[in-house]
């Protein structure tokens, strides 16, 4: 194995861990809450 | 038509758009869907609050939950996107990401081309790392939650593809508009006129997802091969990338968006774009032009 290969390898794995970490504190509540409101912000409102 | 690699890379971009904005509908009520499937991050930079989209914005979900009181920086949305820029680095940019196609589609325009000047090209880093990480994080209001900076002060997706579709159809957000709004519409009419004389002046400059991506490049399993011989030095790709790179010199730069262009110009078929990473392979790859 590359050592390239070797180091996607090892990010991927950190990636896994993350968003299952991420999914567990309850993350995908406030990106849920977030993305189904109209943004103010994001459309200049403030 | 001859069935390019450009062709080809045109009809994912095309099918990836609307993919990721398959509720059309949405546009003429005024309203944004509100499903479950916007728990998911989008690949590319897609703004939430277009009534098209059925995702999430991946550089959004990152400031939602860092401005979030009870958690700080997002493990998941960062996850996300390092996941997606492992496998694939920049070249979600140059495939996957609806502003990256209306951004080609604005290129295409008449007008005097330019190339960006190399040190603006850094400015995408202060923006990820000031608006995007530490901003909703440190700078909290009196109830605790941080500011989504860089939706709020910079985005031109936004104002783009939530903004002005949501201003046409709602009166009752045109009486709220004010400096801010002014503001962004003065960045969005700059990257109009960016992206049109300069390609892909949003993901050269501001694009802080773009930024992440490219910094994955030197690790992503999809990938640029230079044959070790073979290069006359005729500069063909140099002159042929949109991202104003040499890919010879630097296969891996953070700008390089996988497109392919500088594989399709190269007289001598030493460039390559591909997963595979076996020197023949990927040189057959690079030469399939047809």
């Amino acid at each position: 194995m590359g050592r390239r290969t070797f180091k996607g390898i090892a990010l991927l794995a950190v990636a896994a861990g993350l968003i299952t970490a991420g999914v567990m504190r309850g993350e995908l509540i406030v990106v849920l809450f977030r993305a189904v409101h109209v943004c103010l912000e994001c459309i200049g409102l403030g | 038509m001859k069935f390019t690699r450009n062709v080809r890379r045109k009809i994912i971009q095309v099918a990836a758009f609307g993919f990721t904005n398959s509720h059309l509908g949405n546009f003429a009520a005024g309203s944004i869907y509100k499903g479950s499937w916007k728990n998911f991050c989008s690949p590319g930079l897609n703004c939430y609050s277009c009534p098209a989209a059925g995702f999430a914005c991946p550089i959004g979900a990152m400031q939602a939950v860092g401005g979030s009181p009870k958690f700080g920086i997002s493990f998941y949305a960062v996850g996300f996107v390092l996941a997606l820029g492992v496998i694939f680095g920049r070249a979600v940019c140059g495939y996957l990401c609806p502003f990256g196609l209306i951004q080609e589609l604005l290129h295409k325009v008449p007008s005097p081309k330019k190339r960006i000047p190399k040190p603006l090209t850094y400015i995408k880093y202060v923006l990820l790392a000031g608006l995007v990480l530490m901003f909703p994080v440190f700078v909290a209001d009196s109830f605790g939650y941080g500011s989504p900076a860089f939706c709020e002060y910079i985005c031109p997706a936004g104002t783009l593809e939530g903004g002005i579709p949501l201003l046409l159809t709602h009166p009752e957000l045109r009486m709220q508009l004010g400096g801010l709004f002014i503001l962004k519409a003065a960045i969005l009419v700059l990257t109009i006129v960016g992206c049109i004389v300069i390609c892909r002046f949003f993901c050269k400059v501001m694009c802080p997802l773009g930024a992440i991506y490219g910094l994955l490049n030197k690790v992503s399993f999809y990938r640029m091969h230079v044959a070790e011989t073979g290069c006359v030095s005729c500069g063909k790709c140099r002159d042929a990338c949109p991202m104003d790179i040499n890919p010879v010199a630097r296969p891996d730069s953070a700008e390089c968006i996988r497109c392919g262009k500088c594989a399709a110009a190269c007289p001598e078929h030493i460039l390559s774009v591909g997963f595979v990473n076996n020197q023949s392979k990927l040189i057959s790859h690079g030469t399939d032009n047809s």
